[in-house]
């Protein structure tokens, strides 16, 4: 089992965001998590990986199955709605300096070619301010290609992306579910696949209010 | 301690490889500098006697600008939600961000400052103590104006709360440091400032790690 989440309850200040939230990820399982704006997709995924500390429940990793890093959470690969670029530096010395964090072996020549995947080989030495929205979430995408780990967890990676790149990722997960691995991602588009599970976050609208102790002026 | 060595090295290589904001910092400190010193006066016995202060002051703000590439873009541009996600603890990013100043900034300050020193008066032996007072309070303006960068990261307006926050935890720094300098003109031994500066530093270092922790912690919720 890759990841349990047991009765998850998520709060943003003093309301409740999500309430009663469940989850079990296996191997080799694609999870599409959809819902309205401001519903807290990016706060879950978040809260999954330990970005916030704001909730109740039990979140595990990894039952069972250990793998061999040097990293804690390097069996968990997550991107942020944020690229994480530098935008000073170029895109291959962005891609060497995550290389390096993430302990990967990569050399050089390795990362130009898994950046010909989405046509960006050519722009290499090209600093990253330079780019579009859509080439910089690319080369954020590329990262897809060189991690080694086995749990995906992505914040709207097909945003800003054209057609054709967007083909290009759910062929990326694709290829990760064959090698038995699992993705979670968010994303606002429905995509009929019979591989993909999705969940819908509306679903987990808090019916309930949390208690507050009336001891402040605010709280009152 | 491999992982913070990891940290380190991303540090200091995406401050190395964008070079153009740490000529910026270090020209800002020399013409603020030579600036202040313009607007004192034409004797070189006053400017001798004010340019401990001087260096002091500059040094301060440019500590102060500066600090926010290390900690403010990472959190900008999600560097430090992927560095956190991937597995490195809040404790090894802020020591790694605190090396990363101390070598990146106060590092090329203290090559320059002997020439500073040369150009105001040549007589050297008064000044050791400003080198020595820089080297040992400046750790402690770094570590502080960093914790109040963290705190202050969500805040989008107002920054000038960051002033306000920080302020009153530079003051004794600053009499202690500017302190051994005035004490070695005087011809008096300054070593018990410096003492008190290393002991000032140790009560940053251990106070700043835990706060600067717990406010990691509270960035994202």
């Amino acid at each position: 089992m890759f990841l349990k989440i047991n009765s998850l309850l998520i709060k943003r200040g003093k309301k409740i965001l999500i309430d009663d939230f469940n989850l079990t990820i296996k191997k080799s399982q694609i999870f599409i998590i959809s819902g309205d704006n401001g519903i807290g997709k990016s706060t879950l995924l978040e809260t999954i990986v330990g970005l916030q500390n704001n909730y109740e429940g039990k979140i595990t990793f990894f039952q069972n199955e250990k793998f061999n890093n040097k990293l804690p959470n390097n069996d968990i690969f997550y991107m942020g709605h944020l690229n994480a670029l530098k935008a000073e530096l170029s895109i291959l010395t962005n891609l060497k300096l995550w290389n390096r964090i993430n302990l990967l072996p990569h050399k050089e020549e390795d990362l130009v070619r898994k950046l010909s995947y989405f046509g960006l080989q050519n722009l290499f030495d090209i600093k990253i301010n330079r780019l579009s929205f859509g080439q910089k979430r690319k080369v954020a995408l590329t990262k897809l290609l060189l991690t080694e780990s086995k749990l995906w967890i992505l914040d709207e990676p097909c945003n800003g992306l054209d057609l054709d790149s967007e083909r290009k990722f759910m062929e990326i997960i694709l290829m990760h579910k064959k090698k038995e691995g699992s993705v979670v991602f968010t994303s606002h588009k429905n995509y009929n696949l019979n591989t993909l599970k999705s969940i819908d976050l509306n679903k987990f609208k808090p019916t309930r209010k949390l208690k507050t102790n009336c001891n402040t002026w605010s709280n009152l | 301690m491999n992982n913070f060595l990891v940290l380190l090295k991303r540090e200091l290589a995406v401050n190395i490889l964008d070079l153009k904001t740490l000529i910026t910092n270090l020209i800002f400190f020399l013409l603020s500098v030579f600036i202040f010193l313009l607007s004192f006066s034409n004797d070189m016995k006053i400017l001798q006697s004010y340019f401990h202060c001087v260096i002091w002051v500059v040094f301060l703000f440019n500590v102060v600008f500066s600090t926010e590439q290390f900690f403010e873009s990472d959190f900008k541009d999600g560097s430090l939600k992927e560095l956190i996600a991937t597995g490195y603890s809040p404790l090894d990013v802020i020591l790694s961000k605190f090396l990363g100043v101390l070598l990146m900034i106060l590092l090329p300050i203290l090559i320059v400052l002997p020439i500073l020193i040369y150009v105001v008066d040549s007589n050297y032996f008064f000044y050791k103590s400003l080198i020595k007072s820089i080297i040992l309070g400046g750790p402690s303006i770094i570590l502080i104006t960093l914790i109040g960068q963290i705190l202050l990261a969500n805040v989008k307006k107002n920054k000038i709360l960051l002033f306000i926050l920080i302020v009153p935890f530079y003051i004794p720094i600053l009499i202690f440091g500017i302190g051994a300098t005035e004490l070695e003109i005087i011809e008096k031994s300054p070593d018990k400032n410096f003492f008190i500066l290393i002991g000032l530093f140790m009560i940053t270092l251990s106070i700043s790690l835990i706060t600067g922790k717990l406010a990691m912690e509270e960035l994202n919720n």
